[in-house]
């Protein structure tokens, strides 16, 4: 495995003062835990996951069925739980990702990467009529990692498309500013909204959805808070029911 | 109709994964034989005798490479074999298959320039057709 360079890179002491250099230490523990983990998850569960669903592709073409839908019936959810379980496996992966490697981080141009979203996104955004403004004139980007930026704007603009309602022309709004130590970045939409009441602590959770409508995983919300926590930066949100939701994301400045 | 490649050598501690594998390829018409190992030492042993006994005819075209294996793992399978100073990579194409999804594996086996392609395990026969047409298939759900 290469990950000795990775865990070696953040051993590297910072020389300011022995606390910070326990605290690096610590640190150090926790992502080597982190990466071990990751790798049993990425390797070791997968593996009988993966067993598991080539033997059940050979038994499928194999056609032992002989007609028999019940058997043929029950063969296939277990084949639909063994895919499942996989994406789980894969999704826990990503997460373990974010947080037990060490990204580099460079200046990212908010415009360059919401025009590279738009690109993606063309199908949606067209199908779905939605007006895009923005404003990044007060802080044009952010020191971070440029593939979080995409993914957040990618998910937060798709999730804003998803969630519309259907009584008015959407309208999705991103701009950005600076604020004390941080560089945020909102993105605004008149959508059906959370009801945050009942759901705020469960926003970011794994595998939750809100609206039964729309199909999902619900795995992005969390990636793009593990993604910009992991930077130390964090996510607020605020939402009103059949009004439109807010996110903001704060990158640290430094 | 004449394959494109004729001869596989399937390496993989794990006998019943070598088994499907050789059963998915043959059924997908990729080669006209398959041979299985579950030790990377005799694929070596073997890759040996063939480029000292045989005909250059009968070295494998294609060789299906797992990572995690006990005796030897799949890199250090990968660095005995670019020891092997006769072997015309250009002519027998090294595939990683491994059921890891760690972006490091993925990212180690970028940097051997012999390794033709990453694999995530299953073989299917998307992924097959992919080794046909010399592509490389998705990693896993990715879109």
């Amino acid at each position: 495995m290469n990950n000795a360079s990775q865990v070696k890179k953040k051993t590297v002491y910072t020389g300011v003062n022995s606390n910070e250099k326990q605290l690096t230490d610590k640190n150090t523990i926790v992502s080597n835990e982190l990466l071990q983990f990751s790798q049993l998850v990425s390797h070791y569960l997968r593996s009988p996951i993966v067993k598991i669903k080539s033997i059940m592709n050979h038994i499928k073409t194999d056609e032992v069925f002989n007609g028999n839908e019940a058997a043929q019936s029950l063969f296939d959810h277990v084949s639909d739980e063994a895919e499942k379980l996989d994406e789980i496996i894969y999704d826990l992966n990503k997460i373990l990702e974010v947080y037990s490697k060490h990204e580099l981080k460079k200046y990212v141009n908010f415009k360059k990467k919401l025009a590279e979203t738009c690109a993606l996104l063309e199908n949606e955004i067209r199908e779905s009529g939605a007006i895009l403004r923005f404003e990044f004139s007060d802080a044009r980007g952010a020191f971070t990692v440029k593939e979080y930026v995409l993914h957040l704007l990618r998910k937060l603009i798709s999730n804003a498309i998803k969630y519309r309602s259907h009584n008015r022309q959407l309208i999705i709004t991103i701009n950005s500013f600076d604020e004390g130590n941080f560089t945020c970045l909102m993105i605004n939409d008149n959508g059906l909204g959370i009801d945050l009441k009942k759901y705020r602590t469960k926003v970011f959770g794994l595998y939750n959805r809100f609206h039964d409508h729309v199909k999902g995983k619900g795995t992005g919300l969390h990636l793009v808070k593990a993604e910009t926590e992991s930077l130390g930066g964090n996510i607020q949100l605020e939402s009103e029911v059949d009004v439109g939701t807010t996110f903001k994301i704060y990158f640290p400045k430094f | 109709m004449m394959n494109q490649f004729k001869k596989a050598f399937l390496i993989d501690d794990d006998s019943i994964t070598n088994i499907l594998n050789e059963k998915i390829i043959l059924k997908n018409q990729l080669v006209d034989s398959v041979q299985q190992f579950t030790n990377p030492l005799e694929a070596l042993r073997d890759l040996r005798y063939l480029l000292r006994e045989a005909s250059a005819l009968d070295f494998p075209d294609l060789i299906f490479l797992d990572i995690n294996m006990p005796e030897m793992d799949g890199w250090k399978f990968l660095d005995e074999l670019l020891s092997i100073s006769q072997i015309d990579f250009n002519k027998c194409k090294v595939i990683m298959l491994s059921s890891s999804i760690d972006i490091a594996d993925i990212q180690k086996s970028i940097s051997y320039s012999v390794i033709s392609k990453y694999i995530t395990k299953p073989l299917t026969p998307d992924k097959l057709e992919c080794i046909r047409k010399e592509e490389q298939p998705l990693l896993h759900f990715e879109t």
